[in-house]
């Protein structure tokens, strides 16, 4: 305890279930091997890892048991006994088994756990190493007789899983894996005030060389790039578009299987930052890159930047809000955030900067970067020192109760007059009572109707335009950023009450008769949802300060501004964009979902 | 190396080959090759594309897993290839980086599987390859290459531990000096190999010191305790090593976490971990040096974290709060996958089962986490009283959803609550708890039963039980295990302060279950298979039990008694086949339904009546089956009787009224047996999601058992002559009838085996319409069918049940039978047969009752004393549009003497080919003493135009009256009948007398004519058709060549001569409707007979032979 993380295999499928991709890891399968012959029994014994067709006819009996690729997850009347089903556990529908049937000794071999992800149409499935008693223990749940588990009370999994942290890492390498295969190893947004994004690693690293001119380089510049470029993002960028048509190209495996040996070459993972990976391969090192003299370079560091120094922050607030307008269910508005960071440091700095808004009544959870040197909770103000590492990377997370009122508000009522004719009215305020002033990107709002067509639509918006498609009416409020620039449009904004009311025609998808009990049954639920992006200070009062003349008591030093440690001249740019997550506007009219809160 | 060089494109073939079905598939590309040595070659030629060397080197690793292994020879070559790529300049670094990995894959599984090869040179050479690799600490360009290096050799230590102890000290030197982000690599190696010294402590003085390095780094030299035996001579000597160097040493790892990856975290803590335990560091420090990965945002961090907080638990003495918090907003965070939230819950949850035994308080700090996270003031009151908390949130859970009613049963949302309710059930008495009187004192307890049970009414009006968050639909699955740990932690406190809070609640609820009954009825399907599985499980067989007397007691009565009650019916299903709950209430709650569906009936409820009413008979069937008649009696009869009296619907009055003389007159256990012989119980669909449809389900599980199965079984229909061909193949359906009379004859896949004839109509040629008799074979069982007198007598006098009892026996009549038939065969429509009244008989001992009623009983003794059988005779008409055997379907229809209507389908009768045989049709001029000739110069004149290559063939002759013409297309065929002439001409005589139109030879006719079955025929000598013996009988006993074949020597022997004297012949002319005609001329001798066939219809040959084999040989 703990036990590392260690993986045997990994298979990658595409939706037809056949193996496309596929690697085995022989020291790691070596040490199984050893594990299970120590462990035998009649019952239990070492298996060789199936092959690409064992495994892709495994998976396919699987999805046909099971119903779908993740099956049941929960015990239902079709689960069948020894399946994962059987366990009764949502979890199952990540972590799986399959059942090897090798074709001449017709015996049947369990794989276990094996990690499933899917992303895009590709299902990839990881094969952490364990201990046979876990695989044993596992095979008797999914095997037991009874009429199910009961929680903590017997063998279970999740003690299983507690005890399995190669369960954890392989999910990590399953994520890591499907975003480099869908081409979404993209590094997190960094908004500067004289761009709106800032480019990632490699802009960094190219970059610098540009700017400081330093010609000790021996490598042209733009070789690499180009080859970075072409062989990863631009591969990714076409399986993105691709996607749709589910995997019509196929996966470059060359990228994969380069990816793959770099960061765990003997199964066992030891970085998987595709970034750092994809830089190291095709930049190199030169001579030029030297180590710091006085300390070590972090190993997620590979290399340090040169060049214009400046580090920018974004702070970026997501709001996610149920709101009811009826007086027993009281609003819901949460926000969840993360502050993003670019730091453009030379050397090895530690930067600091206090953090305020961190009243506990509101902030709800508070996570680090792993560089980053947690202080102790508590406090409205909090200082943060981390050593930042190259390219944009996620500083911390947070989830907060909003600060002011929801920056959207209002109602939304929609009423069926006729079987398939409704009359609807939503009435929006954009940012009642807010002081301080925030600019609206764009905000529109859809009406969705999934289940049926809108036929025609008719509405009168008192701002905006209003649109529909086939199973949405969609109300643009805000579109062009440049006409809300003056103060009095702005002012317009902070008070006027938007009004939209009209009738609807639907048609009714006369399917079969399930079909429409369920429109009928349905149709008074719809909900409004509402998207926005403002930019302007946090809603959820989350901030940095980086001329802050605030002195704290508890500290001496870094609390006043934005300091890095060896003091360089740095630029320090912060800027802050409120988006909208889930936020909806449940019909006023019809029934809503809402979860009791606690009472006091 | 005997296999040729393979191209790139081969090499691409062979690698997909062998991944897809493994190293089975080389053989045809290596041509027995080792094929280690042809990729070494590949790998070293220059024109190969690198990416192509990338995946050789991937191959020959997933090779090297099933292949044996290697030898040292081919080791050492793989080294010298290695070498060299390594010292290339040209090699890019991706190249020489696989290629080191891959080697050392190889190596480690080699040596593995071959313990000689350790102390061979090969290791050696690898392990001083890696040394010289890394020895260059900060140096620049390779410094990835070096990562890699170190990364190799950590590996060759882990599988061969201690292999690199002599030279830690050098290790460590390397460490300090490296700066560059390869360092991780380093530290690894150190740390990876400090803990095999630390846990298997080899002898041996070199490694006393860690600062001063004794041996040389290069050359390395394989220890020597490895080399003698691996594992096994290792000398466990405390305080060998200077501790406090290494102490020294693990300072210095300590302080690297934060320049790790956090995956390299994961591996330095696997390795640090065990030494810090055992040079017995304070466990504090560990506190201080880890804490920090808790609050970040990578979950595998956390799971270290955890893993570190269980090792010394102790030191974090009092963190619990903290980290079960942390853990428990990791599961509320966003940003993470959705796998991971799960984990999260999965870790508490595994965490709680490890902490209940040190720490039972903090559930309760945990459980107000759950209800208020971060809120510290949450935490005061709690500690007073545990369990308020915990039933304030389920209680919570239940109330937010009460909102979702929209969702259907079927619906994720659904399954999952009924699932936390299921693992809330039996959390108090888990599988694994052997000792049944906790749960025996569980039932027992005033106080359980009625809460655990109330909770079911809680969830009728909740269509889903989604708590802790709102709205966000996809974060589902997350949601519900959550509520895992509320029936966790339910189970592991206090009952009673649960129950408080929660028996509080069920006043409330039970309003509100009542205004949503009629909503709630989709979940009824969800219920049913919650009991279900409860019922099956061995051990909570109690709880699904109970859960059905909390239905029994606490929904039934809440049920409005309208149309919606059908949903019910599942429900009403499970009660009444379990003998724990009382039927009264159902029974009651049925009888008001049934006033309510007889209140109703209009013009526009008519189907919905009997829709309700069957599903209502159903119930009682299944009371009836599964429980005992005595504790029914009262309730169900009076049911049934008023049913049977009111009901609107005349189906279901009838039925009750069956139902209701069974009740009463059939002790327990035939009665159960006759029930079951319908098969499935109606009423209980399979499907217990198809609540739409059940109104198409029902009305054909309802008629199927009752009816069709079992009629047939007392109610027969036999045909009067048996078909000579038991079974032919077209007849091969397995709908055949047991002749109850005559079981001895009954064999196999047979047909029916009593006499029959049928009648052949056609009308197309004569429209005659001749007709034999079947006969309709009734037997009745006197319980079959219901006698209202009974059931009369029986309401009038409830005192005199064993009067009642004795009169059963009475047999019942029945009337206006109406039999009709369908057949799939090629026949024409078939009229349907009316039988006016059939009376049962009477039982032996009461012959004066049956003596005055069977009046139109047509009785045929057929020997079986005890079984009377009282039988109509029954003809069908049959029109074939082609004369082939079939299968006709028969129905009967009828009145009891009540008035009640029997419907079902009786055993089919099989149509053979002799039902088709007709004599010809005489012209209608024909003066009746010429018939005898008119049929002989038929039989010839057809005879010939049979003949294949007669000119007749290609004629035509106009139908009669006009409707059409035909062309005669003959066939021809013979057949050996290998028996005795008697019992031929017997056979002959018996079946196919009518169709006897010639007999040829004196012999032959003396013996028919005495006989005297077969008369008004025409008797010839053979004389008196000289010709006959020339053109047909070219084989006749008087041929100059019959004699001469039969002289041959191997036949000779054996033929008796009077077997071979030919007696005579039979002429014989079948008409076969619409318009066929089959000719049979039999040239008889003692012992054998040859028949030749002709038809003009040559598919019914396939049957004509099989019936000559039936009618003689049988």
């Amino acid at each position: 305890m703990p036990s590392g993380c260690c993986i045997r295999g990994l298979w990658i499928l595409n939706n037809q279930d056949s193996v496309i991709f596929s690697r085995k890891f022989p020291v790691v399968e070596r040490r199984w091997r050893v594990a299970c012959e120590k462990e035998s029994d009649d019952n239990f014994k070492y298996h060789l890892l199936p092959y690409d067709s064992e495994l892709a006819s495994a998976f396919a009996d699987r999805k046909k048991r099971e119903g779908s690729a993740r099956g049941f997850g929960i015990h239902v009347s079709q689960s069948v006994k020894g399946s994962d089903s059987w366990v009764d556990d949502p979890i199952t529908r990540h972590v799986i088994s399959l059942h090897i049937n090798k074709e001449e000794k017709g015996e049947s071999n369990l794989l276990w756990p094996l990690i499933l992800h899917i992303k895009g149409p590709y299902s990839i499935l990881v094969l952490p190493l364990v201990e046979p008693h876990h695989l044993k223990s596992y095979s008797r749940m999914c095997n037991r007789s009874d009429c199910g588990s009961a929680v903590g009370a017997d063998e279970n999994l999740s003690s299983l899983l507690l005890d399995l942290p190669s369960i954890t890492g392989a999910f990590i390498v399953a994520h890591t894996i499907g975003e480099i295969i869908i081409g979404e190893a993209v590094e997190s947004e960094v908004v500067a005030a004289s761009s709106p994004s800032v480019g990632g690693l490699l802009d960094s690293l190219t970059g610098s060389i540009g700017i400081s001119g330093i010609s000790a380089r021996p490598k042209p510049v733009a070789a690499p790039v180009a080859a970075s470029t072409a062989s990863g993002t631009a591969v990714s960028g076409a399986v993105m578009s691709d996607a749709p048509k589910m995997g019509s190209r196929p996966l470059d495996k060359d990228v994969l299987r380069s990816f793959i040996s770099s960061a765990m070459p003997f199964g066992t993972p030891l970085d998987l930052s595709y970034s750092n990976i994809s830089a190291i391969k095709s930049t190199g090192f030169s001579s030029a890159d030297t180590p710091p003299a006085d300390r070590k370079q972090p190993a997620w560091k590979p290399y340090l930047y040169r060049g214009k120094q400046r580090i920018l922050f974004t702070i970026h607030d997501t709001v996610h809000a149920a709101m009811y307008d009826r007086d027993e269910i009281p609003d819901s508005i949460t926000i969840s955030g993360q502050v993003n960071c670019r730091a453009e440091l030379e050397g090895l700095p530690d930067v600091s900067f206090p953090l305020t808004g961190l009243d506990t009544a509101r902030v709800q959870s508070l996570t680090f970067h792993p560089c980053a040197q947690v202080p102790e909770h508590g406090g409205d103000k909090q200082a943060i020192t981390f050593s930042p590492p190259l390219g944009n990377f996620v500083l911390m997370h947070y989830q907060a109760l909003c600060s002011v009122g929801p920056p959207i508000k209002g109602f939304y009522q929609l009423s069926m007059v006729s079987e398939n004719e409704g009359a609807f009215l939503f009435k929006l305020s954009l940012m009642e009572g807010y002081k301080t002033p925030l600019t609206i990107e764009f905000c529109a709002v859809t009406m969705p109707f999934p289940r049926r067509r809108v036929v025609s639509f008719d509405g009168t918006p008192s701002i905006g335009t209003v649109s529909n498609t086939d199973h949405s009416v969609e109300w643009k409020i805000i579109t062009n950023t440049q006409a809300l620039l003056g103060r009095a449009l702005r002012r317009l904004f902070l008070e006027q009450l938007d009004l939209l009311h009209g009738k609807l025609k639907e048609c009714l998808r006369l399917d079969q008769q399930l079909e429409v009990w369920l429109m009928k049954t349905v149709i008074l639920k719809l909900s409004l949802v509402v998207s926005f992006k403002m930019i302007g200070p946090s809603l959820s009062g989350m901030s940095i300060d980086p001329k802050s003349r605030l002195k704290l008591s508890g500290f001496k030093q870094c609390e006043h501004e934005v300091s890095i440690f060896p003091a360089v001249k740095a630029t320090v740019e912060i800027s802050t964009q409120v988006t909208s997550g889930d936020y909806i506007l449940w019909n006023t009219l019809g029934k809503c979902p809402v979860a009791a809160t606690p009472e006091a | 190396m005997a296999g040729k060089l393979l191209s790139p494109t081969e090499w691409e073939s062979v690698i997909d080959d062998y991944n897809l079905g493994g190293a089975a598939n080389l053989h045809r590309w290596t041509g027995g090759a080792s094929v280690v040595d042809l990729c070494i070659s590949s790998l070293l030629r220059k024109d190969f594309p690198v990416q192509l060397k990338l995946n050789l080197l991937t191959f020959l690793e997933h090779d090297s897993l099933d292949d044996s292994p290697l030898p040292s020879s081919s080791l050492s070559r793989l080294i010298d290839a290695l070498r060299s790529v390594i010292q290339s300049p040209s090699d890019p670094f991706a190249l020489k980086d696989q290629f080191l990995i891959s080697t050392t894959a190889i190596f480690i599984t080699s040596l593995l599987d071959n313990d000689e090869l350790i102390s061979g040179s090969p290791l050696r050479d690898l392990v001083e390859l890696f040394l010289t690799i890394i020895n260059r600490p900060n140096h620049g360009l390779d410094r990835h290459t070096r990562g890699v290096a170190c990364e190799c050799l950590r590996q060759l230590e882990l599988a061969f531990p201690c292999l690199l102890s002599e030279i830690t000290p050098h290790l460590w030197s390397l460490c300090q000096s490296e700066r560059t982000h390869v360092s991780q690599w380093y530290v690894l190696l150190l740390s990876t190999t400090i803990l095999n010294v630390v846990k298997l402590k080899p002898s041996g003085t070199s490694i006393s010191s860690m600062s001063n390095a004794t041996i040389p780094l290069i050359p390395f030299s394989v220890p020597q305790f490895l080399i003698d035996g691996v594992g096994s001579d290792f000398v466990w000597k405390e305080k060998e090593i200077c501790y406090k160097e290494l102490r020294r040493v693990v300072a210095f790892l300590l302080e690297c976490p934060q320049y790790l990856t956090p995956f390299g975290l994961v591996e330095f803590m696997v390795a640090i971990i065990p030494v810090a335990e055992e040079l017995e560091l304070q466990a504090s420090l560990m506190r201080v040096q880890f804490s920090w990965l808790l609050y970040t945002f990578e979950p595998l961090l956390c799971h270290i974290f955890l893993g570190i907080y269980f090792k010394f638990l102790d030191s974090f003495q009092g963190q619990e709060l903290e980290v079960a918090s942390r853990i428990m907003l990791l599961s509320k965070e966003p940003q993470h996958h959705l796998v991971f939230r799960l984990l999260g819950l999965h870790w508490i949850l595994g965490f709680f089962a490890l902490i209940v035994a040190l720490k039972l308080d903090l559930l309760a700090y945990c459980s107000s986490l759950i209800c208020n996270p971060g809120d510290a003031s949450g935490l005061k009151g709690v500690e007073a009283d545990k369990g308020v908390y915990q039933v304030t949130l389920f209680k919570d859970g239940l109330v937010s959803v009460s909102a979702f009613k929209w969702l259907p049963p079927w619906s994720t949302e659904t399954a999952v609550a009924f699932r936390a309710f299921h693992k809330f059930l039996i959390g108090g008495s888990p599988h694994a708890d052997a000792s049944s009187s906790s749960v025996g004192t569980l039932i027992e307890s005033d106080i359980f039963t009625p809460y655990s049970l109330k909770i079911i009414t809680f969830l009728l009006p909740f269509e889903m039980l989604d708590c802790l968050f709102h709205w966000a639909r996809w974060m589902r699955k997350l949601k519900f295990v959550q509520l895992d740990m509320v029936a966790n932690e339910f189970v592991c406190t206090a009952p009673d302060a649960i129950l408080y809070g929660l028996v509080g609640r069920c006043v409330a609820s039970e309003k509100m279950l009542v205004d949503s009954t009629s909503e709630s009825k989709g979940l009824v399907p969800v219920i049913v298979a919650c009991i279900d599985r409860l019922l099956g499980c061995h051990k909570h067989h109690w709880l699904g039990e109970h859960l059905l007397v909390t239905l029994d007691k606490h929904l039934l009565p809440e049920l409005k008694k309208d149309y919606s009650l059908g949903s019910y019916f599942p429900i009403f299903e499970r009660i009444s086949e379990n003998d724990k709950v009382s039927p009264s209430g159902l029974l009651e709650l049925l009888m008001r339904f049934t006033i309510f569906l007889v209140e109703k009936h209009g013009p526009d409820t008519g189907l919905k009546s009997w829709h309700h009413g069957s599903k209502i008979l159903g119930i009682c069937r299944t009371m009836l089956i599964h429980r005992r008649s005595s504790s029914l009696f009262t309730g169900l009869s009076k049911l049934l009787a008023s049913t049977s009296l009111h009901f609107p619907d005349l189906e279901v009055r009838d039925n009750a009224r069956f139902y209701l003389r069974m009740l009463i007159c059939v002790p327990g256990k035939k009665l159960k047996h006759i029930l079951n012989k319908g098969g499935n119980l109606p009423g209980i669909s399979p499907s217990t999601h198809s609540g739409a449809f059940f109104n198409l389900q029902f009305p054909r599980a309802l008629s199927d058992p009752k009816r069709s199965g079992s009629i047939a079984s007392y109610i027969h229909i036999e045909r009067v002559m048996p078909l000579l061909v038991k079974q032919s193949w077209s007849l091969s359906l397995p709908n055949f009838g047991i002749n109850p009379d005559k079981p001895g004859f009954f064999e196999g896949i047979r047909d029916n085996e009593s006499p029959s004839d049928e009648t052949d109509t056609d009308i197309t040629m004569s429209g005659n319409i001749i007709s034999e008799s079947e006969m309709l074979h009734q037997q009745k069982e006197p319980l079959r069918v219901m006698d209202a007198k009974i059931s009369e007598i029986w309401y009038t006098e409830t005192n005199t049940s064993a009067n009642v009892f004795d009169e059963v026996d009475k047999l019942p009549a029945i009337y206006a039978i109406v039999l009709k038939f369908t057949s799939s065969a090629p026949y024409g429509p078939i009229s349907s047969f009316p039988i006016p009244f059939l009376l049962g008989s009477p039982p032996k001992n009461d012959k004066h009752v049956t003596q005055s009623d069977s009046l139109a009983i047509v009785p045929v003794d057929n020997g079986h004393a005890e079984e009377e059988n009282f039988k109509a005779p029954v003809c069908i008409e049959l029109e074939p549009r082609e004369p082939m055997p079939g299968l006709v379907d028969v129905f009967i229809e009828s009145n009891a003497e009540n008035g009640q209507i029997i419907r079902g389908q009786l055993h089919s009768i099989s149509v053979g080919i002799e039902d088709m045989f007709l004599r010809a049709i005489l012209p209608d001029d024909l003066a009746e003493d010429d018939v005898p000739s008119y049929y002989v110069d038929l039989f010839n004149a057809l005879w010939e135009a049979c003949e294949s290559s007669s000119s007749t063939g290609r004629e035509t002759f106009v139908l009669k009256g006009g409707k059409g013409v035909s062309a005669i297309s003959g066939t021809r065929s013979v057949k050996l009948l290998e028996v005795p002439l008697t019992s031929l001409v017997q056979a002959v005589e018996r079946h196919l007398a009518p169709f006897v139109v010639c007999i040829i030879g004196e012999q032959l006719v003396d013996m028919v004519k005495a006989r005297g079955v077969i008369k008004d025929i025409l008797w010839k000598d053979f004389s008196s058709d000289s010709s006959f013996d020339v053109t047909c009988s070219p084989t006749s006993s008087k041929g100059p060549l019959y004699l001469k074949y039969l002289g041959d020597e191997d036949e000779g022997g054996v033929q008796i001569p009077t077997s071979k004297k030919n007696i005579g012949y039979f002429q014989i002319l079948i008409f076969l409707p619409p318009r066929f005609h089959l000719l049979f001329q039999m040239e008889l001798r003692d012992y054998s007979t040859l028949v030749r066939i002709r038809t003009d219809h040559w598919p019914c040959l396939a049957y004509v032979d099989d019936y000559l084999e039936a009618l003689f040989l049988n």
